[in-house]
């Protein structure tokens, strides 16, 4: 991951934005949008070269379902934090909550099966 | 010089007859029984001696790269998830009071939780299975204790020993079967209900159990050490007694044979007491041999338990932190367990070396 390249992304970004703030206004939460997916694309192609060795050292000590319930739980709080901020810089902080209520239950869902688990070990 | 020459084959008559008494009253007794790995068969055999800080250190290093390897890989393994935890958590910081928030911190509470229940279970298991063999080998070895100690003259000690020992015993096998496991339970549902988001602070809770499970513990320990000292060294006294009253009246009452029966009846009770070395040494190996490796990988265990929970603190997962601080807690339960396991049967051991009849 080059930190640099990603500045320069986000502060390419915030031109284009300033820009388009006085040219079409109604446009700025989609480049804020595409430039977000782009961000969250680069980082997370990055975060999983990192993460293989990790998921492989897992995976040899019986942790690979610890660590894929934790990577989902990461992955839906990113989707749903993204989706969250996206909506209230638009103004609908309702559908933000809608949201973040979303992610609440996929990641409680996303329990369930390794909670059962654990009881049935008692 | 003649005289010497004619003393000479004498002695060594004398020494061979003591070699064969020993030979037969340790075949006897049924020493040949407590064969074991951590033993050789010369060593059993008295042919070779057995050196206990060799077999210390042998024991340790044979465990060592075992256990340090597993431990190492399973901090490696605990680690990523913390990490993933951590992360999660710093997302959670970027958007503080969302609903996402409890959910992060059940998830993470939860994958940790399922991660060092496992590792427990496996802990547990493999002590419990430890102590069990013990109790089976003590159990083997405690009719030749009690036989040697009749053999040698005190026939009470030897009731008054095996009778402490075999209420030990029995109390560690009831520990194996019947609390430890509901003890782990209780000591993880605790510490995991406290690590949940939004519940009361449940921390006095599991460290009253531990408190508690450990003063048990220490008090069991003192009453059956207490207990199995005093009375092996009351009745070891009471049978000198007996045994020099026996001999002096041999001795007076009985002419020509009276004094020929107490001079066997002593070479009868030295020869008892060089076995009794030897199976004291045994079963001092032995017992060194099963304990101490699940000692060196519960203490192990522990010590990397300590260095996740400090780990965990620095990146931010505090509640996670507070659950591996609750169950480190709970292996120092395992450890006194096995410490104090140890040390009453290398006193009884020590006793039963030591406890002779005065001739």
């Amino acid at each position: 991951m080059n930190v640099f390249t990603l500045c320069g992304f986000l502060l390419a970004t915030l031109c284009v934005n300033l820009l388009l703030h006085r040219i079409a206004p109604e446009f700025t939460p989609l480049t804020v949008a595409a430039s977000g997916v782009l961000l969250g694309v680069y980082l997370l192609k990055a975060f999983l070269t990192a993460l293989l060795p990790l998921a492989a050292a897992a995976q040899s000590l019986g942790l690979s379902a610890h660590m894929e319930l934790l990577l989902k739980a990461l992955a839906i709080s990113l989707a749903c934090n993204a989706t969250s901020s996206l909506c209230r810089d638009c103004g609908e902080s309702a559908l933000g909550e809608k949201a973040e209520l979303a992610g609440k239950i996929a990641i409680l869902s996303l329990c369930i099966p390794l909670l059962v688990q654990l009881l049935e070990l008692f | 010089m003649k005289l010497l020459l004619l003393l000479l084959p004498l002695v060594v008559l004398c020494l061979c007859g003591f070699t064969e008494q020993e030979e037969s009253i340790a075949a006897g007794v049924g020493t040949d029984t407590l064969s074991h790995p951590a033993v050789t068969e010369e060593e059993l055999s008295g042919e070779a001696p057995i050196l206990l800080w060799d077999k210390l250190w042998s024991i340790a290093t044979e465990a060592a790269p075992a256990i340090f390897g597993d431990t190492a890989a399973t901090f490696g393994g605990l680690m990523g998830v913390l990490l993933l935890c951590s992360l999660i958590h710093a997302l959670r910081h970027l958007s503080p009071g969302s609903a996402l928030t409890e959910a992060c911190a059940f998830v993470t509470v939860l994958a940790v939780s399922g991660v060092v229940y496992g590792l427990f279970r496996d802990l547990f298991t493999y002590t419990g299975q430890a102590l069990a063999a013990f109790t089976e080998y003590l159990a083997a070895l405690l009719p030749v204790s009690s036989s040697l100690l009749i053999a040698g003259g005190n026939t009470s000690a030897a009731a008054a020993s095996s009778a402490g020992f075999s209420l030990f015993l029995t109390a560690i096998s009831l520990v194996c079967s019947s609390v430890l496991f509901p003890f782990l339970q209780m000591s993880f549902s605790v510490g995991f209900a406290a690590a949940l988001p939004g519940t009361v602070d449940l921390a006095p809770v599991g460290n009253w159990i531990r408190s508690t499970s450990a003063l048990l513990l220490a008090f069991l320990f003192s009453l059956l050490g207490f207990m199995l000292t005093m009375q092996t060294t009351v009745s070891a006294a009471s049978d000198s007694f007996l045994f020099r009253t026996v001999r002096f009246a041999s001795g007076v009452f009985i002419p020509v044979v009276g004094n020929v029966l107490g001079d066997a009846a002593r070479t009868v009770a030295g020869s008892v007491s060089v076995i009794k070395g030897t199976v004291g040494a045994v079963g001092t190996a032995v017992t060194l041999g099963i304990l101490l490796p699940p000692f060196l990988r519960v203490a192990a265990y522990r010590l990397m338990l300590s260095l996740c929970t400090v780990l965990a603190k620095l990146l931010g997962c505090e509640k996670e932190g507070q659950l591996l601080s609750q169950l480190g807690g709970t292996l120092n339960v395992l450890l006194g367990l096995l410490a104090g396991t140890e040390a009453i049967t290398l006193l009884y051991l020590a006793t039963f070396i030591k406890t002779g009849v005065a001739v």
